[in-house]
């Protein structure tokens, strides 16, 4: 079927602000869908709150409303754009909410809009707890025993008849917001209070618990010829009882015999035909019992979800583009596989790789959390990496989580073993420490419930581990290339060899042990792939190295998002890499996130899924021989990688090493600030906790403290008194050098951007900056408060109250010049 | 198991590949294949179409879940050799043997720690050849033994793959199915659709065939070339008009033939768990399960037959429907295992055709 003609305006909602549970896939999965549907020249409306996404860019739709989600901002939207259908499955749950609202509501068929992709009665089926059980049984499929209720005393009542422990499932909800695992009638009763009022229609579903059975997840696509086909398994290793988000996943399902398989496939199309999803991708989730066979249907996102995006990145199926065209009317048949181009979209990836997906934790930036990992989604972040084995890419994606805080070390394997009977955030960081204790494979199966293969996996890393020794010099080229095949990252060996990755990486490179380029081409090598989507491997034979013209720009992106490192960076990356290839270069993208548009293989030239570490980069630009790399769009991440790829001698274009090192390294900005005859706070550095006692006294209480290299005020605190200071030296063992600031009670902050262009043109170099600045000026937010908040701080009072506008320029100004090395 | 021996892979055009010996000793030689299929490893290997041929698993790890009883295609172990990048030695869900064990048990030739991306990437580029994996034989040695081997073409190996006559099923029309080296899942899904089969091996003559009275002709797959299984073929033929005939697989190509169609080598075969396939009654895509090296040609086009599948692929014939003379087949397996079960309504269609 052609695509539709009677349609030719249509409304796209975006999935609003960044919040635990829906980050930037949605602006991956909505971009896509815009230019999918722009591309079938339909005329795209657009209304996203969120204007640090790609999504919003001018040119991605006809018309972009920065506005509020919700249904009064939309019906004015629609009551002047008049489009012809919503589109609602791509913006995550806030879009398919607000569809859901403006439907009931009555505006969508005031305005006579159609909800295309899912209706409202399936979005409906699949969303209400009850109506979607009903829906499966009438299908003849398992699901979990439950009762819907919306008062505490029914929920007791339902516990009751199940019999502890329950979960707790609000209807309409978000990364399982509001829900967890009820252990007795006293927890369940402030649980309940809770997940009732998390629910917006104050319906929870009290379930059956199933922890510990193994947890499953099929993409599924439909189109309207009622075709359906599967892009991908998920296996979680988490057993059930820990949310898919914050569980490690691995794609494809390592322990299911094809029996098992195909009734999870079959099951999973049963369900998108009995909810009603008519086209466009949906996300089934099952457990499975592995001792009695049971399989039950746990939920299903009638909607590209978090696992979408992370399902297209792990087998190069575009699932939101191929949805998007499917809510028009394409069918699967019709539509290319763009990797291939010569197989239609109407196949099931196959691969012959591993993809490991971890996720990322931030519970050091949050007081009072202690870690416990339940059913519902606390992570802020996750890291895709693929091997040719499960521990190749399960390794890679460990040491591409940055993770910047040890993680509390046990005092005994006992101590290891029992910490592990409870999901935590630092689960698989114990696990590879008891394993270094010597935790066999049983043990580790009987404390976690992980599958006992993935223990075995985890055994044999910890052995590899072991037999490295700690001799870096006495490793030749095979055991390099076997403690790599083993899953053992440069990082690992360095840690195990005190060496640093730098080292690892030269010996393994002296050894001949470079990595080759992987192709992820859909089809396991089938036809011959067209788009470039790449990963590292040991594999003796790889894709050829491009051509080394020295044409291609590397950019590096930002890896896991954590709190203080999100989309914003990814949205630089992306614009580099388009940037990059306007300007007639290749453009390189690296990065390890799943949930970025920077990792959409449409955006770059070449893109590499691969950690971020040093190894990992250096072997990209071995083989792509770059004319540089841009280190300084993906935040903290990559400038932590700057000196270490100068010192390879790697050309860093932009902001140099040393550049960066002025700016980051507190001690240096303080004395280029003070040179500059720069006003600043009273400060000091100190190096030791009694310099730091001494330098506090000197500036004067209180202080702000904050060590150098941290993002988004990592390990940054400000103090009252001695007494705080001891504290926090003693719970935050900062790295040194610290910087101690006056801290300015009652000041207003301000943020500037600065630009530096080449001189050369036109305009002095000045005028250029000057111009920028006082754009950005206007245009950035410029209000933020110290002690206490400046209330209603607008534009105008900003102008009056600022005075010095062009004062604060001639500053910028010198500073970018005095930072800049060219 | 004993220490893993360094092997080689040879291809007849000179590509070699180390390898490690994970089952048993010896040299073996055979058409090269690759499947993209990710799991269903046991039901592979004991697939009799595969006989002839060295199977390669593109799928990273093999032998995850052990195996055991209830997994096999068949009696034994057909692929002559198998080749596998990472291969798993533990028992699981399919049992508690371990893979390898398994394969060094049913005495079959197995090594892993071979680049197999390069190896299904060699096949796809340059074609379907022969290949020999040996623990034996330096790379030269086996060169030489590769290339003295007569490879599939001309090859008729259906007798060799079939079983005995036998007979399964308890109820429903009498079906006479050839076994040119049927699957067991075959059988079951033909049983469990609700007929009676009587299984003939591929030499049964039309008078045997016929003294059963049957209400249809079931040719089933197999290895080898459908060109050089004349005998079959004449059977067919000569049964044609008298009974409904339905083939799968060889069986489909064998019924081509006896249409007047040809048969040709495909460049690098079908073989996986993801090949989408057109229905030309409603315009549906079937995700269908296929291991085929040879394809129904699709002209000529004699009169009275369609072409009623088409590969998504490659465009290539898929099914085929003689209405007037009742006689139909599919390429491809819609018995799955290993694979979706998207086609699994044929073998209900077909009893409902024949009752």
């Amino acid at each position: 079927m052609p695509r539709r003609t009677d349609i030719s305006t249509i409304l796209v909602l975006g999935s609003g602000p960044i919040v635990i549970g829906q980050a930037g896939e949605f602006d991956y999965s909505g971009t896509q869908a815009c230019q999918a549907l722009r591309d079938e020249g339909y005329r795209v409306v657009l209304v996203n709150s969120n204007p640090a996404t790609i999504m919003t860019d001018p040119g991605v739709a006809d018309r972009t409303y920065v506005e509020p989600l919700d249904p009064e901002t939309v019906r004015a939207v629609i009551e002047r754009e008049r489009p012809d259908a919503l589109l609602p499955t791509l913006g995550g749950q806030t879009a398919l909410n607000l569809a859901m609202s403006l439907h009931e509501s009555g505006v969508l068929e005031e305005y006579g809009v159609e909800l295309i992709g899912a209706r409202a009665d399936a979005i409906r089926t699949a969303e209400d707890r009850e109506e979607f059980k009903r829906a499966m049984v009438d299908a003849g499929l398992n699901v979990l025993e439950a009762h819907t209720v919306t008062t505490v005393d029914d929920a007791q009542e339902a516990a009751r008849k199940l019999g502890f422990p329950v979960i707790l499932r609000p209807a309409f909800t978000l990364g399982g917001e509001g829900g967890g695992v009820a252990t007795d009638a006293a927890e369940l009763q402030v649980m309940a209070a809770n997940a009732i009022s998390a629910s917006p229609i104050d319906q929870v579903l009290i379930e059956r618990s199933v922890t510990g059975w193994g947890e499953f997840e099929l993409e599924v696509i439909r189109d309207r010829n009622d075709n359906a086909i599967i892009i991908c398994s998920i296996e979680n290793l988490d057993p059930m009882g820990v949310h898919t988000g914050d569980s490690v996943t691995v794609a494809p399902a390592m322990t299911l015999t094809d029996d098992e398989l195909q009734a999870m496939r079959d099951a999973a199309i049963t369900v998108i035909r009995a909810v009603g999803v008519e086209t466009g991708g949906s996300n089934v989730q099952f457990a499975f019992n592995r001792d009695t066979r049971e399989l039950v249907v746990i939920e299903m996102n009638p909607r590209v979800s978090r696992s979408s995006a992370l399902a297209s990145k792990a087998t190069g199926f575009p699932i939101a583009r191929v949805a998007a065209r499917l809510a028009v009317g394409y069918t699967l048949d019709e539509l290319p596989n763009e990797i291939t181009q010569v197989t239609p979209a109407s196949f099931e990836p196959s691969l012959d790789y591993v993809a490991v997906k971890v996720p990322r934790f931030a519970f050091e930036k949050l007081d009072g959390t202690t870690g416990k990992l339940s059913t519902y989604m606390q992570s802020v972040g996750e890291v895709l990496a693929m091997g040719q084995t499960f521990a190749e890419a399960y390794g890679k994606a460990m040491g591409g989580q940055e993770l910047d805080v040890p993680f509390r070390q046990p005092a005994d394997l006992a101590e290891a073993l029992e910490r592990l009977r409870e999901p935590n955030a630092d689960r698989w960081q114990l696990i590879g420490w008891a394993v270094e204790n010597g935790a066999t494979a049983e043990e580790l199966a009987e404390a976690t419930e992980v599958h006992p293969w993935f223990c075995r996996e985890m055994v044999a890393l910890g052995q590899a581990l072991g037999s490295v020794g700690t001799d870096l010099a006495a490793l030749d080229a095979d055991d390099l290339r076997g403690a790599r095949r083993a899953g053992l990252t440069d990082g690992d060996i360095a840690r195990a060899t005190g060496t640093d990755e730098l080292a690892v990486w030269t010996a393994r490179r002296a050894a001949g042990g470079r990595p080759r380029l992987q192709a992820v081409d859909t089809c396991a090598g089938g036809f011959r792939a067209r788009t470039p989507y790449f990963y590292a491997g040991v594999a003796t034979s790889g894709e050829p190295d491009p051509a080394a013209d020295r044409r291609s720009v590397i950019v590096l992106g930002s890896g896991p998002n954590r709190i203080g490192q999100g989309v914003e960076f990814d949205y630089c990356c992306v614009h580099a890499a388009l940037s990059a290839r306007e300007l007639g270069y290749t453009s390189v993208m690296v990065n390890c996130n799943p949930e970025t548009v920077s990792t959409d293989h449409g955006v770059s030239d070449r893109l590499y899924m691969e950690p971020l570490t040093l190894g990992s980069v250096l072997d990209i630009c071995e083989r792509e021989k770059p004319l540089g790399v841009i280190t300084s769009l993906g935040g903290q991440t990559p400038l932590r990688l700057a000196r270490g790829l100068e010192a390879a001698g790697v050309p860093l274009l932009g902001t140099s090493a040393e550049s960066i090192e002025l700016a980051e390294d507190r001690e240096r900005f303080a004395a280029l600030a003070s040179s500059l005859g720069l006003e600043a706070p009273p400060w000091a550095i100190a190096h030791s906790e009694d310099e730091a006692r001494a330098a506090a006294r000197d500036v004067g209480f209180p202080v702000l403290v904050r060590p150098s290299f941290v993002l988004g005020g990592r390990a940054m605190a400000i103090i009252f008194t001695q007494d705080d200071l001891d504290r926090y030296l003693d719970l935050e063992r900062p790295r040194w050098p610290l910087l101690i600031d006056s801290f300015l009670e009652n000041a207003v902050e301000l943020d500037d951007e600065a630009m530096e262009a080449y001189l050369g043109g036109d305009e002095p170099a000045e005028a250029v900056i000057k111009k920028c600045l006082r754009k950005a000026v206007l245009t950035n937010y410029a209000h933020a408060s110290m002690r206490q908040r400046c209330e209603c701080f607008g534009i105008d009072a900003f102008f009056d109250k600022s005075l010095h506008l062009n004062q604060l320029i001639d500053y910028v100004v010198d500073a970018a010049q005095q930072k800049s090395g060219t | 198991m004993a220490a893993r021996r360094p092997a080689w892979v040879v291809l007849e055009d000179g590509l070699t590949l180390e390898a490690r010996a994970v089952a048993a000793e010896g040299t073996a030689l055979g058409e090269m294949v690759f499947t993209t299929s990710m799991t269903g490893y046991q039901e592979a290997v004991t697939d009799p179409s595969y006989m002839g041929q060295i199977l390669t698993f593109a799928a990273p790890m093999v032998g995850n879940y052990g195996a055991g009883p209830g997994y096999s295609e068949s009696d034994r172990v057909r692929t002559e050799a198998v080749i596998m990048a990472r291969s798993g030695d533990r028992g699981g869900a399919a049992g508690p043997t371990g893979w390898n064990t398994w394969l060094a048990q049913a005495g079959v030739v197995a090594v892993e720690d071979v680049d197999t991306r390069r190896l299904v990437t060699h096949l796809r580029d340059r074609g379907a050849m022969r290949g020999g994996v040996s623990t034996e034989l330096d790379p030269e040695a086996l060169l030489e033994r590769v290339q003295a081997h007569p490879g599939l073409d001309g090859q008729d190996l259906a007798a060799a793959a079939a079983g005995p006559r036998r007979s399964a099923g308890v109820d429903g029309p009498r079906i006479a199915a050839i076994d040119c080296g049927i699957k067991d899942s075959i059988v079951a899904r033909m049983a469990g659709a609700g007929c009676r089969l009587e299984i003939f091996p591929p030499d049964a003559t039309v008078d045997d065939i016929l003294s059963v009275d049957p209400a249809a002709l079931f040719c089933s797959n197999g290895p080898g070339d459908p060109a050089a299984a004349g005998h079959v073929i004449s059977v067919i033929e000569s049964v044609l008009g008298q009974i409904p005939v339905f083939g799968i697989c060889m069986g489909h190509q064998l019924l081509a033939r006896a249409l007047g169609m040809g048969t040709e080598r495909l460049p690098f075969g079908h073989r996986g768990a993801n090949h989408p396939v057109r229905r030309v009654e409603d315009d549906r895509v079937e995700i269908t399960v296929q291991n085929h090296g040879y394809a129904v040609s699709s002209s000529p086009l004699p009169d009275g037959v369609e072409i009623t599948r088409t590969s998504l692929f490659d465009g290539s014939v898929e099914g085929i429907r003689a209405p007037e003379l009742r006689a139909w087949s599919v390429q491809y397996h819609p018995e799955a295992r290993p694979g979706p079960n998207d086609a699994a309504y044929t073998f209900r269609a077909f009893v409902e055709e024949v009752s």
